[in-house]
């Protein structure tokens, strides 16, 4: 009976009740469904949990991550490369200035004699601009000058110019110079002193996709704040607070997406999954940093810490370790061999850059799993792919089960037999065993597991919407605005979508949040029979995956209790939803 | 009636064979060598030992037909003749083995093993998943029946609220996490750990050497755990909608006059109320069934049970395509007959429903 709240909003403008007034306005559906949510303390919590879980899966980068957000620093090793082969490079353009073309032809290369000059060039071209990055001013015109003579030896020696093998000599002599007046280090040490570069590695690794739904979720965050701002303009005026309400959820998604153009265009991060190379490098002391911020937890999902495997959670008693990396307390404490009495070596643990220290509570705050990757971090990470494919494959279901319903339910008569059958049809596929077999079967080089699960979930629980929007269009639109819609001469397109389809939109909401716990659940069951996204890549039911021996307790425990939560929270959702989109509970 | 039932048995054949050809195209289509464990049996090597291999891989494809076109393939596979270099002398064989395929009752043979007949294994494993399964419905609705009742009867009260909330929060349980959680609590060092549950398998390691009796008790012992899991899903579900239908018939004009006339609350709520309210409760049966039997995969896994779940997630992992084929076809006629038996046992106890 939605119809009749919505379709007459507009007509009632006052409720009266024995002559009195009882309303300065007349409330639509939507204000009688928030209306009821807000009065719903355990739908408000759920939501704000949600809110909360996709928030930290969102800015899951700038929680913890092995990647700096700042480095500023000098890299001597690859500053001592450049500088050591430049000479190297000059001798091989000498080399071809010597020969000339003619004779480079009769060689069997792999390049052509311009090829191979370019490719020399382009090698001086990267060298000079790594050294250039770390020189101090005063000494930027010593390369930059050698550069263009070297230019004009490339352009001599395309020529066959005669004199371009003694030019070649000549630079090359200049370059053994530069190679001893360059000598320099980080600290001055020896030589003159390096300038230090600074970069946004973890910047660049956030591709724009993350920013625009990084800059989305601070909106939607921050939505009770700016929405009393935005509505005081209207003072108390409900009808335009009620009119604002689109062009309120359009711009969050233009600036949204705004946000992500800019990214793209400024930083054009590009997503990695393997484990960096800064914290090694740090400690190595190839890398000397100026300065460096670090996300609040210097992990990332893919680092693996091989000397601490099954490390229990850090805040527990049983994971303390020694310097030597030997387990003090519990059963994995090295024990003397019984025929030789040796106590085992154990591997000491390294603290790399910016972590947590040996034994602070918060280095593994949840333990780790078989390679010494912190569950933690694996979690924070692991939500992203789960929570994403309960809201995909959702969003897919709804979009074929929608259509298909309301086809049948709009147009009834053969249309209708013959698409009810379909649905008869694909609901008795026992959906967990098609599923499976699919994801298991179809390769990842083909099709990113992510999606083949979002599309086999979709193509095969969309029955249930289909049933639903098809009961609903039954009884809606044989209803006087329907009848009207047809008559003014609007295509059925429009008929459906613009006038019936949002009157029948509630119950599918309700089984919309139903779908996405049902969506996540099933994701989490696949990754934790092994199936799924492909390591490194995390996600909630692969983490859970990682050991099924009951001394791991903490990998069991916590994602579960993650997906539990999630669950729980969509299943509380859908149930507050369910009462308050019911017309009924108007009062 | 008995034109209704047939025609829908009818339509279940469409079904049965759209969902065999998507699972047969699905399973040929994708990429990836079911001979790949043969090649791991072999040294790699130049020279004869390739030789060899690649003899050994011809005659396994042509055991299981796999050098023919995919048509051939599974019109082999669905029967009822044979198509194969032994199948009836039409379809080129040598006429020694004619009939062959689902339709004959042969659902082939596994590729590791290829003396171990589908049917006869899958059979032997539907006599460990079956039981389990129908012990799971009836403790699902041994336990959800009266939960229902009270919490529709006690509506309000402190107890109901909590069993609702309880109820509500294990039906957003994650059924393999559950079954982790049992093995931790349950397991060594656990902290029901003095209950001595077995925790994984069916049996006990010195099965062969027990009385009856004992044999009886170690697996009863053993199928808790697995019992509970797949059940407690269905409980939650079945006793909130014998909550919702036990409130509606209560408020109903007859429960007024029962009450009317001097009948006891107790009279009134298990004979009057009762046998209306669990009627439509008892036909969610069917569709609970099937369910179980797809969610025995993540049971059987975790608890280590050889029944037919473990045996399809065997196949998924070797690629076995008859194994995964004979486990889809079977799970989907459970679906199907389902289905069916819910619709005909809702018609029956609701004599508006008419059949057409």
């Amino acid at each position: 009976m939605t119809d009749s709240v919505t379709s007459d909003a507009n007509s009632v403008g006052l409720e009266f009740d024995d002559g009195v007034e009882l309303a300065p306005y007349a409330k639509d559906y939507w204000d009688i469904v928030f209306e009821q949510i807000g009065k719903r303390l355990l739908v408000k919590a759920a939501i704000a949990v949600l809110a909360l879980l996709y928030a930290s899966a969102i800015y899951a980068p700038l929680l913890a991550s092995d990647r700096p957000f700042v480095l500023s620093a000098v890299d001597e090793k690859a500053y001592d490369s450049a500088r050591k082969s430049i000479v190297g490079i000059v001798n091989t353009v000498g080399e071809r200035a010597e020969e000339g073309r003619e004779v480079y032809a009769t060689k069997d290369r792999n390049l052509s004699f311009d090829e191979s000059l370019d490719s020399q060039l382009g090698a001086l071209r990267l060298r000079i601009a790594t050294l250039s990055d770390y020189l101090p001013s005063d000494k930027q015109s010593e390369v930059e000058s050698f550069e263009s003579r070297f230019d004009e030896l490339v352009t001599a020696t395309r020529d066959g110019a005669a004199g371009a093998s003694d030019q070649a000599r000549s630079l090359s002599d200049e370059a053994r110079a530069l190679r001893k007046s360059l000598v320099a280090s980080a600290d001055g040490s020896k030589g003159f002193r390096l300038e230090p570069v600074r970069s946004y590695p973890l910047f660049e690794s956030i591709t724009w996709v993350e920013a625009f739904f990084m800059a989305l979720w601070a909106m939607l965050l921050t939505w009770p704040i700016w929405n009393r701002l935005w509505n005081r303009r209207y003072r108390g005026d409900r009808e335009r607070i009620r009119k604002a309400r689109k062009r309120k959820l359009w711009s969050v998604l233009a600036i949204a997406s705004a946000c992500g153009c800019l990214w793209a265009v400024l930083v054009g991060g590009s997503m990695t999954f393997e484990a960096s190379v800064y914290k090694d490098r740090l400690d190595a002391g190839t890398i000397t940093p100026e300065s460096i911020v670090f996300p609040p937890l210097a992990l990332g999902f893919a680092e693996t810490h091989v000397e601490e495997p099954f490390r229990p959670p850090t805040w527990t008693k049983k994971s303390t370790i020694n310097e030597e990396g030997a387990y003090l307390f519990g059963p994995r404490k090295p024990a003397p061999d019984p025929i030789t009495g040796r106590i085992p070596v154990s591997t000491p643990v390294e603290v790399r850059y910016g972590e947590p220290g040996r034994n602070g509570a918060f280095r593994h705050f949840l333990g780790t799993d078989g390679l010494g990757r912190d569950i933690f971090v694996r979690m924070l990470y692991g939500g992203r792919i789960s929570l994403s494919v309960g809201i995909l494959s959702t969003i897919l279901l709804l979009l074929i089960g929608v259509t298909i319903g309301a086809i049948a339910g709009y147009f009834g008569g053969w249309v209708d037999l013959v698409l009810s059958r379909i649905i008869e049809i694909v609901q008795s596929i026992p959906a967990f065993f098609l599923i499976l077999t699919a994801v298991a079967l179809v390769p990842s080089e083909f099709l990113h597991p992510i999606f083949a699960i979002v599309i086999v979930i979709a193509l095969v629980r969309w029955t249930g919407i289909a049933r639903l929007v098809r009961g609903e269009f039954l009884k809606l639109k044989d209803q006087d605005f329907v009848v009207a819609a047809r008559a003014g001469g609007l295509s059925p397109a429009r008929v459906i979508f613009r006038h019936v389809l949002p009157n029948a939109l509630g119950p599918v909401l309700v089984a919309a949040a139903f779908s996405v716990a049902a969506g996540i659940l099933t994701e989490s069951a696949i990754s934790f029979l092994g199936f799924g996204v492909q390591h490194p890549i995390p996600s909630w039911g692969s983490v859970l995956n990682a050991s099924k021996a009951s001394e791991h307790w903490w990998i069991q425990v916590f994602p579960g209790v993650l997906i539990f939560v999630t669950v729980f929270c969509y299943n509380i959702v859908g149930e507050g939803l369910r009462d308050a989109l019911d017309p009924r509970m108007k009062a | 009636m008995l034109q209704y039932v047939i025609r829908r048995i009818l339509w279940m054949i469409p079904t049965l064979i759209g969902i065999s050809i998507l699972v047969f195209s699905l399973i040929h289509l994708a990429p990836g060598d079911p001979t790949a464990f043969l090649v791991s049996g072999e040294a790699s090597g130049a020279g004869s030992a390739q030789d060899n291999l690649d003899a050994k891989v011809k005659k396994f494809e042509e055991q299981f037909l796999l050098d023919r076109s995919l048509p051939v393939q599974y019109l082999n596979y669905i029967g009822p003749f044979n198509l194969g270099k032994h199948g009836a002398e039409m379809f080129g064989g040598d006429g020694t083995d004619v009939f062959g395929g689902v339709l004959a009752g042969d659902l082939g043979t596994e590729f590791r093993r290829p003396t171990v007949s589908i049917s006869s294994e899958l059979w032997r494993r539907l006599q460990v998943t079956t039981p389990l399964a129908l012990a799971s419905v009836l403790f699902s609705y041994l336990i959800a029946i009266p939960i229902g009742i009270f919490s529709a009867v006690r509506r309000g009260t402190r107890l109901e609220i909590g069993s609702t909330v309880t109820l509500f929060l294990l039906y957003a349980v994650p059924s393999f996490w559950a079954a982790l959680m049992l093995q931790l609590g349950f397991g060594a060092n656990g902290w029901f750990d003095f209950m001595k549950l077995p925790v994984i398998g069916l049996y006990d390691k010195e099965f062969d050497t027990f009385t009856t009796g004992q044999k009886i008790w170690d697996v009863l012992k053993h199928s808790v755990l697995p019992v509970f899991c797949m059940s407690y899903g269905s409980f939650a579900y079945l006793s909130r909608q014998m909550r919702v239908g036990m409130i509606d018939v209560i408020s109903q004009d007859y429960i007024r006059t029962a009450r009317a006339k001097g009948l006891s609350e107790r009279v009134v709520v298990l004979k009057h109320a009762l046998r209306n309210s669990v009627i439509p409760i008892l036909t969610l049966l069917a569709s609970i069934l099937p369910i179980l039997i797809g969610g025995s995969i993540i049971i059987e896994h975790v608890f280590d049970i050889p029944g037919m779940g473990k045996y399809a997630f065997q196949g998924l992992v070797g690629r076995e395509y008859n194994i995964i084929m004979a486990t889809t076809l079977f799970s989907a006629l459970m679906t199907v007959v389902g289905i069916l038996l819910s619709d005909l046992t809702y018609a029956l106890v609701d004599p508006r429903i008419r059949y057409d």
